[in-house]
């Protein structure tokens, strides 16, 4: 908020808080001038709305001396008052102006010339949305920018009439989960949908207000800078509340919800795009927070988001900063006591951040799209670690779902087999159940060809998800990890049952299965007994260094020699 | 009238404040302009005001009876609409009534919004039916309700 100020500075006091026009941009034309006409700012508009003589001379009084102009007097008037007033001018035949002069702080008036022809046509075919008769996202800028120019103009203004006013605010209202009721419903009721909510926002919206369509189910709010402390808070809740209520569209009851950002114009945001920004932000917090509510932004979600941001940058830097390196954990198989191979794991160690766990930055990367490029160079960089190990061990590697979504893994597998010299059967891809969900036909259709290269194909952390049996036969599977949350521990009897039938299951379906998360010589006992095939987990090592897996093979293979096998 | 027939039921919370004489007052008005705008746009249907709850069918051709839904729904006086049935119909049950209201004096429907609230507004558990039915009965048979054309 602005410190209030005396209603009458003297010219020079005021002068530190001047208001400056010169950037205000959209239709209108701004000035800010002295009681003798004297322009002291001005923003590029108001030469093209008023002509270059104005802005040449620096003063509006140039304006009388044409013949269309308005008289010295009337004009006098308006510069010296203390109140609002309007003129309206002939500058050429049937090309008209209106100039709008308000009070300003010492002894400044600011002047906002329109041509009230634009504003007449203001919502033009291109700025209107033709469903709902509201303004569209062309209209934004300009709607964004009038508010900033209030707002400078009543922090500028003498206190005595504006020292209440609050801040103007924008509600950004999203309708949940529209894209589902058109998807399920159809188009026409989706349409009939956004009719029916605009009429509902219109109700609830005075005529300052405005309201307009800035997205396929997004609507935006602009109130002026007049609301009541809580007010707009207050209108958003009953925004909330209005649209939860049914609707009935063609014959059928139709619920859904609005989700709103809140933001106010204040130190943070002193112009309309920030404020659109945190309107946005506090809108995705309303959606994450259970939709179906309001959310006023915050400044620690603008902290949030720039750390995000920073986040994403770091990791789009990571691949060619060299900053991720693969880790190693053995596996063991079950019915040799042998080792079989490892799974490559990803580490990141950023210079600042220190080592980032996976958790932390996977779905960043993945919801960047980062993670298809990371995910290559994972491939490649295992396979050719796996070139250096003897030629029966394997080497498993994880791939996210969104890797699938721009068909390129194939290739990649096959670029990194060619590169490395490794044969396909020591490659094994390892995919989650989300993979099932994601894009369930491009996945069944890449991993087929895989398969036909003759890379095995594993599924991850099996029985923590919704895993199907149908997606288990469904897809080409040759080996089911069984997740460590049903190995690690003191197992129960149902947690083993459910194990052996697992285990029986892959047999049954030609799978072969490994438990992971062995940590205790029981364990591998009762897997062993069990029937399950491998084996990998602290009992056996922790993930190790690149480095350490030629010396770990070869200390394995003399224990095998000794007979002393692991375990 | 050949245009396909809607029945809708719903039931909500009053929210309007004061006491009873300025309750009885907004709903008359709310009477007033429901009558004047159901006649036009040919809705006929029964309102009833119990214990802080309101029931209300409306009947009529579809996209009449679905424009005066949209209406009432954005009414201040009233929140937490829920809709318990909404269905065509073959013919009216209130061809009489352009609003028949039935208010704090009878029993019956009281009855039946004492479960609605019972069951915490579950629109599994009220059935549009019965109130329609039990207004039906209700106004029908007594002319003590206050039912008007
Ligand atoms: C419980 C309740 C029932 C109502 N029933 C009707 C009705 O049957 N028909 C109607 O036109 N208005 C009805 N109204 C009034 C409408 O909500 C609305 O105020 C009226 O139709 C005037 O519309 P307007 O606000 O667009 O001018 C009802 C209001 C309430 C609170």
């Amino acid at each position: 908020m602005s410190q209030p100020q005396p209603a009458c500075l003297p010219e020079t006091a005021g002068q530190a808080h001047e208001l400056d026009v010169s950037s205000f941009s959209g239709p209108a034309g701004y000035a800010v001038l002295g009681h003798e006409g004297r322009l002291y700012s001005s923003n590029p508009q108001l030469a093209v709305l008023l002509g270059d003589a104005v802005v040449v001379s620096g003063r509006l009084d140039s304006l009388c001396q044409n013949g269309h102009g308005p008289s010295a007097a009337e004009l006098m008037q308006s510069l010296t008052g203390t109140d609002d007033s309007t003129i309206t001018l002939e500058i050429a035949d049937g090309v008209t102006r209106q100039l709008q002069f308000g009070p300003l702080r010492a002894h400044r008036r600011l002047l906002i010339v329109s041509d009230p022809h634009h504003i007449s046509v203001q919502t033009s075919a291109l700025e209107q949305d033709t469903l709902t008769g509201l303004a569209n996202r062309h209209q934004l800028n300009e709607i964004l920018s009038r508010l900033e120019s209030e707002r400078a103009a009543a922090q500028s203004a003498p206190t005595a009439t504006n020292g209440n006013a609050g801040n103007a605010a924008i509600l950004l209202i999203d309708i949940d989960r529209f894209k589902q009721i058109n998807d399920t419903l159809g188009h026409a009721t989706g349409d009939s949908l956004l009719r029916l909510v605009t009429g509902r926002l219109r109700r609830v919206t005075r005529e300052t207000d405005q309201l307009m369509r800035v997205g396929g189910d997004e609507f935006l709010l602009a109130l002026p800078c007049d609301e009541e402390p809580g007010g707009v808070e207050q209108l958003a809740i009953r925004i909330v509340e209005l649209i939860s209520r049914p609707f009935l569209i063609n014959g059928q009851q139709l619920n859904t919800g609005v989700s709103i950002g809140i933001a106010w114009f204040d130190d943070e945001a002193e112009d309309g795009a920030t404020l659109l920004q945190h309107a946005d932000l506090a809108l995705q917090k309303a959606k994450v927070s259970g939709r179906n509510q309001a959310c006023a932004f915050q400044s620690y979600m603008a902290q949030e988001a720039l750390q995000r941001r920073a986040l994403e940058i770091d990791i789009r830097r990571a691949l060619t900063l060299q900053q991720f390196r693969l880790v190693y954990q053995p596996q063991v198989d079950l019915h040799t006591g042998k080792l079989a191979g490892f799974e490559a794991l990803l580490r990141w160690e950023h210079p600042v951040r220190g080592t980032v766990p996976p958790i932390e930055f996977i779905p960043i990367a993945e919801e960047t799209g980062e993670i298809r490029r990371i995910g290559a160079w994972v491939i490649l960089e295992a396979c050719r670690q796996a070139s250096l190990w003897p030629a029966e061990l394997t080497v498993a590697v994880n791939v996210s779902p969104l890797q699938f979504d721009d068909e390129k893994l194939p290739g990649h597998v096959k670029d990194a087999l060619n590169r490395s010299g490794i044969a396909p059967e020591r490659l094994e891809i390892e995919v989650t159940e989300g993979l099932l969900f994601h894009n369930p036909d491009a996945a069944l259709a890449q991993l087929t060809q895989l398969r036909q290269l003759g890379v095995d194909i594993a599924m991850d952390d099996f029985g923590t998800g919704y895993s199907s049996l149908s997606h288990l036969s469904r897809f080409p599977f040759t080996k089911v990890k069984i997740d460590q949350s049903f190995v690690r521990g003191g197992v129960d009897d149902r947690t083993q049952a459910l194990v052996t039938c697992i285990i029986s299951l892959g047999a049954s379906l030609g799978m072969k299965t490994l438990a992971e998360g062995v940590e205790t010589p029981e364990q591998y006992q009762r897997l062993q007994t069990s029937g399950c095939d491998a084996v990998q987990g602290y009992l056996i090592s922790r993930p190790m260094e690149a480095g350490s897996t030629t010396n770990f093979v070869d200390q394995c293979s003399r224990q095998i020699h000794d007979g002393d096998a692991t375990a | 009238m050949s245009e396909p027939l809607m029945r809708v039921v719903y039931v909500s919370h009053n929210t309007i404040q004061g006491d009873d004489d300025y309750l009885s007052q907004q709903i008359e008005q709310i009477l007033d302009t429901a009558r004047q705008l159901n006649e036009q746009a040919g809705i006929t249907g029964a309102l009833m005001f119990n214990r802080g709850l309101f029931a209300q069918v409306l009947e009529g051709p579809a996209a009449a009876v679905e424009e005066t839904f949209e209406r009432i729904q954005c009414d201040p006086r009233h929140a937490e609409v829920l809709m318990v049935a909404c269905d065509p119909v073959t013919a009216r049950s209130f061809d009489q009534w352009s609003m028949a209201y039935v208010g704090m004096q009878a029993d019956v429907p009281a009855l039946l919004l004492e479960i609605a609230s019972e069951t915490g507004f579950d629109a599994e558990r009220i059935d549009g039916d019965a109130i329609n039915n039990a207004l039906r009965t209700l106004l029908t048979d007594s002319d003590g309700a206050q039912a008007a054309a």
